[in-house]
């Protein structure tokens, strides 16, 4: 039994470089530290790979598939998905490795994958897991040009400490 | 005594020779600060306690720079009185030398003093200490010359009363006669004693009484010491209990509400931990971010579901296009209508197994009895099943398989578990709302205690404000302080009752055993002895207690002139009384407390203004009655007695003082009134038209003049002008 | 002078001259020259003290002892 989720965990999916001034520096406390520094500085997410699953979210329930643009520059923060949410380092915190699962599922389900090929083996494993990262990234993007956005409209929205959670909660409808 | 003449020359900012003529009365001096009105009093009190030390820096600087090098001139302080109708003057000066490189030699310090004989006008030098302290006794200046308003403070000490009364009173003059009707005494008694003791009859037994007799004193000397001592720290908790129950009321209702305020604020704060607002880390660590995934899992679900049945599918067709020869292989059940088989593993091996002992097929609920038709399908299913599950020990198969990878089997299971999950999803929008409602309404109840806890606040604002401390602090300290006095207080009580009780008994023993005494005495003594003692024992009755009675009666009269003062000076509009109480300590010492009660009876703590009534009222009753006790009288110093008072209220204090016998040479700053230059600076002092209404014999201004710069001291010049 | 018969009347005014020694008010001298003629020992004795500590320079203990004793000796 193959499995197509191990493989896909390994990755270290990117971003568009112009974002990590604009927003992950700006929303994010990188690197360890308590939620208490966290919280006194004003951000909201603890990490990088936080923020990367929230923009995914953002952009998937928003359907805005939005592919980096071809020669823009990418970069990662090195750090694999299948780490994203486990405990280590953070005591204040939950694991919330599950959260893997789901990003997986939804980008089985949104990405076009001849399956057959794969299970026959016309179709590289690597390959496959390319195609679905693809897929991720551009979600992500698409969420992270919603939040842009969002800034760009009112510097101070996310001052609120319901304001993400009220972006996801309002794509019920969409 | 009265001062006739004050000169000061050269000293500090009086430059030159400058001269105060006085008169018997009230002599006022006024001067706005710093131009010369302290400086006066320090010249006079130079003149009285100077040392020579530092005398470089008592010079005038205007003189200094006028005088030409290697010249010289003089600096003194001279006062001339009359006493007994003789003129007497005292001086205290120094020569200075400037030299040629500009410094300062100082010589020829002098305190002389002359007499200038009445009736042939002869001038007769006198040692300056011996004048001194014949005209102006340092007993009297003490209580004479006052700098300042504190320092009209002196019944702050207790015993400094005591010895102004001593001072002042008759009972000085009886002094001496109780120490010697004591002395007399003591021979009296020693006489009898040894008279006693040569009639051999009754020596045991009066050799015995001696020694109880002494035992007894011992004991009661010691008890003494314990019960003053005992007396002494009552007087003082008295007393810090007395000024603090002004407050404690204020401080019992502070510590009350206090502990409101605190149980309020950790209510509040333990609200305040109870609200949640985390709201963006619950996305992840609750998985609130899934809220609405539950469509993308439906899509998940289909698109793996389409996938496995198609996989099946193919397998089952490629399986039925090979052909199937090797049977036992795999040995698939056929389905009805060819339908696409299920994936082998489902149901589980144990699910199958479970069926096939209770011989039914639990999904579709029929029988399946052992050898029944469905019965073998199941079994057959199994087998395949359990086959497919064994790693096939056989050679390469030739034919290449259909599938090489399975993916479907994971991403299957993956669809299952997450199946469970879905109702998790569905709950996470209410658990929100929950979380929402909850943190809304304690912030609603934190809300509530917030407006609680600043109407306490505010109450507390009250009573701090009403206390007479504004230090919430020093409140509540006294109030802990308060009650731990008043504990201490009830203890020292009864220890000096038992102590007293104690005292009683011993005085009741020794009064026996000295009867006892004097009852051998009377049988053995010489009666010469007897008799001579006997008198001598009332003499040194009649003394002491005649002195105590003139100390009672001097401050009885204290008492009541200082109150008549009081009333008289009324600043504040204080409508109370003073209370002299005479305390007895050990070895004899008295001790004075001098304390104001409010009519009413309550004891009274005073501010500055009142409290510089009480001293001025005694200083003014002591005075008065001092005139009445001594052949003579002497004058009184104040500076600036009276800076609490205001201008008006002083106004009326000088007209009470002009009333008054002896002299008085008061300075003072009121009554001076200025025009300012735009700057703010003085341009110009003159004196107050209500000054004009002032009752005095005689008056000056001291003031300096201008223009000067108070940087460069050679300008400093301080002329006295006569009113 | 003055000073010295204040002093006296101030003891005698003592209410023990009454209460043991039966003399009234009235039959007590109001000088201390009057009293050194006193045929009242206690009256005597203390005019005797007042002399001789009001004079200048005031009576040694000795000498205060002695006249006292002195004088004693003859009038009990």
């Amino acid at each position: 039994m193959k499995n197509l989720f191990e493989k896909w965990k390994t990755k270290e999916p990117e971003y568009d470089i112009k974002f990590r001034e604009l927003l992950f520096d700006k929303l994010t406390r990188k690197g360890g530290g308590s939620e208490q520094s966290k919280e006194d500085r004003g951000k909201q997410f603890a990490n990088n790979y936080e923020l990367y699953i929230y923009a995914f979210f953002l952009g998937l329930y928003n359907n805005e598939l939005q592919p980096i643009e071809i020669g823009v520059q990418k970069v990662s923060f090195r750090y694999q998905i299948s780490l994203w949410g486990s405990k280590v380092n953070r005591l204040d915190r939950k694991d919330f490795t599950n959260l893997q699962e789901n990003i997986f599922i939804a980008l089985i389900a949104k990405t076009d994958i001849d399956l057959v090929a794969l299970e026959k083996g016309e179709l590289d494993e690597d390959d496959a897991v390319k195609a679905l990262i693809k897929t991720m990234e551009s979600y992500t993007n698409g969420g992270l040009i919603l939040i842009k956005e969002k800034l760009e409209e009112n510097p101070n929205y996310f001052l609120q400490p319901t304001s993400f959670l009220n972006m996801i909660l309002e794509t019920e409808n969409v | 005594m009265i001062i006739k003449k004050i000169q000061i020359e050269n000293f500090l900012c009086y430059y030159g020779l400058n001269t105060f003529q006085f008169e018997d009365g009230l002599n006022i001096i006024l001067g706005e600060n710093n131009e010369g009105k302290t400086k006066f009093y320090e010249a006079v009190d130079w003149l009285f306690n100077g040392i020579n030390n530092d005398l470089e820096n008592l010079v005038s600087a205007k003189k200094l720079k006028e005088i030409a090098l290697e010249d010289s001139f003089k600096v003194s302080s001279s006062l001339t009185v009359e006493q007994y109708n003789n003129e007497y003057k005292i001086s205290r000066s120094f020569t200075v030398h400037k030299s040629n490189n500009n410094e300062i030699e100082i010589s020829n310090f002098i305190f002389e003093g002359q007499e200038t004989d009445s009736t042939t006008g002869q001038r007769i030098p006198i040692n300056g200490q011996v004048l001194l302290d014949r005209i102006f006794p340092f007993q009297i200046r003490k209580y004479s010359m006052f700098k300042g308003e504190t320092e009209l403070n002196v019944f702050e000490n207790e015993e400094a009363l005591a010895n102004l009364i001593n001072l002042f009173s008759d009972a000085r003059h009886l002094e001496k006669y109780t120490e010697k009707g004591v002395f007399l005494r003591e021979k009296a008694e020693n006489a009898v004693d040894q008279s006693t003791k040569l009639n051999q009859k009754n020596q045991k037994a009066y050799n015995i009484l001696e020694s109880e007799i002494s035992q007894l004193e011992k004991e009661k000397e010691r008890l003494r010491i314990h019960i003053n001592s005992t007396e002494e720290e009552k007087t003082k908790l008295e007393k810090n209990i007395k000024e603090a129950e002004k407050y404690v009321d204020n401080a019992e209702a502070l510590q009350t509400i206090n502990k409101r305020i605190k149980n309020i604020e950790e209510k509040i704060s333990s609200l305040n931990s109870k609200i949640d607002e985390s709201f963006t880390t619950s996305l992840f660590d609750e998985n609130w971010i899934l809220v609405n995934f539950e469509s993308f899992h439906k899509e998940f679900a289909e698109k793996i579901t389409g996938h496995s049945k198609t996989r099946r599918e193919l397998q089952s067709a490629f399986d039925k296009q090979k052909g199937i020869l090797e049977g036992e292989k795999r040995a698939k059940a056929e389905l009805l209508n060819n339908a696409i088989p299920l994936p082998n593993n489902v149901p589980s091996k144990a699910v199958m197994e479970e069926m096939l002992d209770d011989e039914i097929c639990k999904v579709c609920n029929r029988e399946a009895k052992r050898g029944s038709e469905p019965y073998e399908f199941m079994m057959k299913r199994l087998k395949t099943y359990l086959e497919s599950q064994v790693i096939e020990d056989r050679e390469k198969d030739k034919d290449e398989p259909l599938f090489k990878f399975d993916y479907t089997y994971r991403l299957d299971n993956l669809t299952i578990s997450h199946e469970d999950n879905l109702k998790n999803l569905r709950l996470i929008r209410s658990k929100i709302k929950d979380l929402f409602e909850f943190n809304d309404n304690r912030k609603k109840d934190v809300e509530e205690l917030k407006e609680e806890l600043e109407k306490e606040i505010k109450e507390r604002e009250k009573i701090i404000g009403n206390a007479r401390i504004a230090n919430e602090d020093k409140l509540l300290s006294i109030f802990k302080n308060y009650t731990a006095w008043q504990e201490d207080f009830r203890g020292l009580n009864k220890e000096f009752f038992n102590l007293e009780a104690k005292q009683n008994e011993i005085l009741k023993q020794l009064k026996l055993k000295k009867e006892e005494k004097d009852n051998i005495d009377l049988n053995s003594a010489n009666s010469f002895y007897l008799k001579t003692r006997d008198i001598l024992r009332n003499i040194e009755t009649i003394f002491k207690e005649t002195k105590e009675k003139k100390f009672d009666e001097f401050i009885d009269k204290l008492e009541s002139k200082s109150n008549k003062y009081l009333s008289q000076i009324n600043v504040e509009a204080f409508t109370g009384e003073i209370k002299f109480t005479k305390k007895k300590f050990s070895g004899d010492r008295i001790k004075i407390d001098v304390s104001l009660f409010e009519s009413g009876g309550r004891y009274f703590m005073p501010g500055t203004a009142v409290r510089t009534s009480l001293n001025i009222s005694i200083l003014l009753a002591i005075s008065e009655l001092a005139n009445e006790v001594r052949d003579e009288t002497y004058p009184m110093i104040f500076d600036a007695p009276t800076s609490s008072f205001g201008e008006t209220k002083t106004g009326d204090f000088l007209n009470l003082i002009y009333e008054t016998s002896n002299q008085k040479i008061i300075l003072l700053k009121d009554f001076i009134g200025s025009y300012k230059n735009p700057d703010g600076s003085v341009k110009e002092l003159f004196i107050k038209d209500e000054f004009n209404s002032i009752k005095r014999k005689k008056a000056f201004w001291v003031k300096l003049e201008r223009p000067f710069d108070k940087k460069d001291l050679s300008t400093i010049n301080t002329e006295v002008n006569p009113l | 002078m003055a000073r010295k018969d204040d002093i006296l009347k101030s003891f005698l005014t003592h209410e023990l001259l009454e209460s043991k020694y039966m003399l009234r008010n009235e039959e007590l001298p109001t000088t201390v020259r009057e009293a050194l003629n006193s045929d009242i020992p206690i009256v005597k004795a203390i005019a005797l003290i007042i002399e001789g500590l009001e004079k200048s320079p005031s009576a040694t203990d000795y000498e205060l002892r002695t006249s006292i004793l002195q004088f004693l000796n003859s009038a009990i």
